[in-house]
């Protein structure tokens, strides 16, 4: 049995991020995860730090995104000089890339109405033609049929495994209690304080924060909180290695500082299958060679299927219950994006009770129809 | 760079590396036997430049890639010599850095 101030459920990307920001205030701090079975998105994924599009809708989200662009680079100098470990993060800004003068017109509608919906100077996507694209990305040709794109400045990519490994050392480094193979099985309030019980240890701790993403909802139910997440899947292809061609991600492109290029978004309802199609597949290599024709090239030497952790509008959750005061629940599909706020933002609110302005806005009765 | 631990049991056959003659035994690996022949690497990174030789011996580092018989990308590691192979390090896919 260990007893602790908080304990944090999840160990990927998000928990991590949180139980770093926690401990940093001094409190104790345990970080339980599931292990090697998890469906774990902090393993699959992309690798963007990206605000381009984000919150069409709720303007507290697109400026919450935009917030941890800005803090994104001060965190990865951070986490460097903790850990020695580099996430290879760099902001060269992203492209939406328009193929079709249709989806052109379409784009610098969307971006239009973001700019309406937002506070001054939280949305300054500007929209390239062809021709200034081409300027900006020198070493590739562009397919005929890319007629732009958007342009966001604030954008980054990283290696989000080295991000997971740093954040880790980084708990380590701080007196952050891990425990990697333990599957939750319950959690319950009782007298002010948590109890939570994993097949084999049992915990007590004042505070709980639910950070396991897909995992979270029958957790959440156990301390008062519907979570409406479902999984939503992601297919990735990964070339061969090659020189640096391409500096900016697009959502669907990236090359990586180790010179493969990804390829990916594919967006399929599949329930926890983390399989991979021929059909899908061919769609994103087809897609990327569309976009630039030379990358045909080269050989794709693995393919992965991965689960986002979608909420109905896609925007993150953040909230405390109210029948279980001390169990909070943090979950996003954007936790390597969100993840220098999630260290940074989240632990006053957690550890002191204090909410960043306008944080209702992610509470998750927003879902209630 | 490797040294073979007892004496090979297959056949001899011949592997022509980047033009040149190299021995080798039926039951071996192409990136051993050239490896045991000599050859100190395989590959160039291609975005550090630096030499490559294979690291995982089992078909996930990828570093033991190599042209062999005209097909590009063959992971050397998993892959059997035959008499007669024509063997080459890669060039780019994408051809030289500009």
């Amino acid at each position: 049995m260990g007893i602790t101030d908080i304990l944090v459920i999840g160990g990927g990307i998000i928990g991590a991020s949180v139980a770093y920001g926690v401990a940093e205030r001094g409190v104790r701090v345990a970080l339980l995860d599931q292990g090697g079975s998890a469906p774990n998105a902090s393993r699959g994924n992309f690798g963007l730090a990206w605000v381009q599009g984000k919150g069409l809708g709720m303007p507290r989200y697109a400026e919450w995104s935009l917030e941890a662009a800005q803090a994104w680079p001060e965190f990865a100098t951070h986490l460097r000089e903790q850990t020695g470990i580099s996430t290879d993060y760099l902001r060269p800004g992203s492209f939406e890339v328009c193929l079709g003068e249709k989806a052109w017109k379409a784009r610098e509608a969307s971006i239009v109405q973001m700019r309406r919906e937002s506070a001054a100077g939280t949305c300054d996507c500007e929209m390239l033609d062809r021709q200034a694209m081409r300027e900006r990305i020198p070493k590739l040709r562009l397919g005929e049929a890319v007629s732009g794109a958007s342009f966001s400045p604030h954008d980054g990519h990283l290696n989000s495994l080295a991000l997971l490994t740093a954040l880790l050392a980084a708990n380590q480094k701080i007196g952050v209690v891990h425990h990697p193979e333990q599957p939750v099985k319950s959690v319950s309030f009782q007298k002010g304080s948590f109890e939570v019980r994993t097949s084999t240890k049992h915990f007590s701790a004042q505070k709980v924060v639910l950070t396991c993403g897909l995992g979270i909802k029958p957790l959440a139910r156990q301390v008062g909180l519907e979570i409406p997440i479902r999984p939503q899947r992601g297919q990735i292809l990964v070339t061969e290695r090659t020189h640096p061609l391409l500096e900016q991600p697009f959502v669907t492109i990236r090359q990586t500082q180790e010179g493969s290029f990804l390829f990916g978004a594919s967006h399929e309802e599949v329930g926890f299958d983390t399989g991979t199609t021929l059909e899908e597949m061919r769609r994103l290599a087809g897609h990327a060679v569309q976009v630039f024709p030379e990358l045909a090239r080269l050989q794709l030497v693995r393919c992965w299927g991965a689960l986002r952790i979608l909420t109905p509008d896609t925007k993150p959750v953040y909230v405390e219950s109210e029948s279980c005061p001390g169990a909070f629940v943090v979950t996003s599909h954007s936790g390597i994006t969100l993840a220098p706020l999630h260290a940074q933002r989240l632990s006053e609110w957690i550890v002191e009770g204090v909410a960043p302005d306008g944080f209702e806005q992610f509470h998750p009765r927003r879902f209630d129809a | 760079m490797l040294k073979r631990r007892w004496p090979p049991q297959g056949k001899a056959v011949t592997l022509w590396f980047e033009e040149q003659p190299i021995l080798a035994h039926e039951g071996e690996s192409v990136a051993a036997a050239l490896l045991a022949a000599g050859v100190d690497y395989l590959r160039s990174a291609p975005v550090s430049g630096t030499a490559r030789a294979p690291y995982c011996w089992m078909g996930v580092c990828f570093e033991c890639l190599l042209e062999i018989d005209g097909q590009p990308n063959q992971q050397s590691c998993l892959i059997a010599v035959q008499d007669e192979m024509r063997i080459h390090r890669q060039p780019s896919s994408m051809g030289e850095p500009s």
